[in-house]
């Protein structure tokens, strides 16, 4: 007997909190709020209440999904951490999925070249180049210009949020999101050394380093080096 | 009466503003009007939308609006100003996620208590803010004028939301 396993998925990595229960790629129940702040409050409660309207409970879950990014640095964070600890604490596994192979995904019926986007600050977007569901290129963050130029060379279907900085829609429309049903349905195959639950911003941070306050790793051997 | 019915597990939260009045309005009128409770018009939204420290979300599901709710927060104090479900989407524990929606933004707000006033006579709505920690701390005296003219008293539910 094969048992199907279930995925708790989570993608904080834009505007959205949102959260989905699969049995293997088909969602049972999913929720999100709209909003740009209290993802990290709202994720646990949304979680726990998917779980109690499928009578089931958090020992129940097989394995976590997570949005590693691209995105807003503050939500990837928020949704890996969530996933990494409730990972530890269940003890199960929990793989990383980014926002862009999700979005292409969606699509992978679709004959010809996509172009998965994902919005970025300051005139840049992120994307990668998919066919038939597998990557074509690198995710890497561009410009504007960098990103029309790709897509008319691959003539390639934009999706995704970048779809509104390159002026082809007006707003976000809910297609061009990223679909929880894609998160949990990649998800099921991967294998978790291959695909942690990393962070994946694929730009530098705005604030600087700073020297650190404590001296780690000078007493004893435990910093890395 | 619609049934108990297994809970809706596939919504979608948004805040709304004021160029959602129309909405709000006419969702607010299907979950009261069966009630025999007055509605609020659109001008009456869009008047409170427009004041100081009130924020309004929908709950969607399958991209349909089919709940709403409006709070007040002004320094510590929260308030649940409407809130509502229509009737074929009740009974489907949406109400519940409106109210913990409120409940985390109050919160996440700096408020330290949330208040809410029901009719005295909503047995289901009174259970379901127990469930999520509301206790009863006063009331006023008939304070609901239904559209029949019939008085009803209020209760006041308060919870303290304090991070």
């Amino acid at each position: 007997m094969s048992v199907v396993p279930v995925i708790l998925a989570i993608d904080t990595s834009q505007g959205a909190c949102s959260v989905a229960l699969g049995r293997g790629g088909d969602l049972i129940g999913s929720a999100q709020i709209m909003q740009n702040k209290g993802h990290a409050e709202s994720l646990l409660p949304m979680t726990e209440t998917l779980l109690a309207n499928e009578g089931l409970t958090f020992a129940d879950i097989d394995r976590i999904a997570v949005v590693i990014g691209p995105g807003a640095y503050t939500g990837v964070r928020i949704g890996v951490a969530a996933a990494r600890g409730l990972a530890v604490a269940l003890k199960i596994p929990s793989v990383g999925v980014t926002g862009l192979h999700a979005l292409a995904h969606a699509c992978a019926d679709s004959d010809g070249s996509i172009l998965a986007t994902v919005a970025g600050r300051g005139g840049t977007l992120f994307a990668q180049l998919f066919a038939g569901g597998e990557a074509q290129s690198e995710p890497a963050m561009m410009t504007l210009e960098a990103a029309r130029s790709l897509q008319k060379k691959s003539n390639a279907v934009v999706v995704g949020s970048g779809r509104v900085q390159l002026g082809i829609d007006a707003s976000l429309t809910s297609e061009h999101m990223i679909d929880l049903a894609s998160v949990a349905a990649i998800a099921v195959d991967l294998v978790p050394a291959d695909a942690p639950s990393e962070p994946m911003y694929l730009r530098d941070a705005d604030a600087i380093i700073g020297k650190p306050v404590f001296p780690i790793g000078q007493v004893g051997d435990h910093g890395s080096a | 009466m619609a049934q108990p019915s297994k809970p809706t597990s596939n919504y979608t939260i948004k805040t709304v503003g004021v160029a959602h009045a129309a909405l709000l309005s006419s969702l607010q009128d299907a979950a009261y009007s069966p009630q025999g409770e007055r509605f609020w018009s659109k001008t009456s939204f869009g008047e409170t939308l427009l004041s100081h420290g009130v924020s309004a979300n929908v709950v969607e599901v399958a991209g349909d609006p089919v709940g709403f709710c409006v709070m007040r927060q002004v320094t510590g104090e929260a308030e649940i100003l409407t809130i509502g479900v229509i009737p074929a989407s009740q009974r489907r524990g949406l109400g519940k996620v409106l109210l913990r929606n409120c409940i985390n933004e109050a919160t996440i707000n700096g408020a330290s208590t949330l208040f809410l006033e029901v009719r005295a006579d909503n047995i289901d709505a009174i259970h379901t803010y127990r469930s999520c920690g509301f206790t009863e701390s006063g009331s006023r005296k008939n304070y609901y004028r239904l559209e029949n003219g019939q008085l009803i008293d209020a209760l006041i539910y308060a919870l303290d939301v304090k991070k």
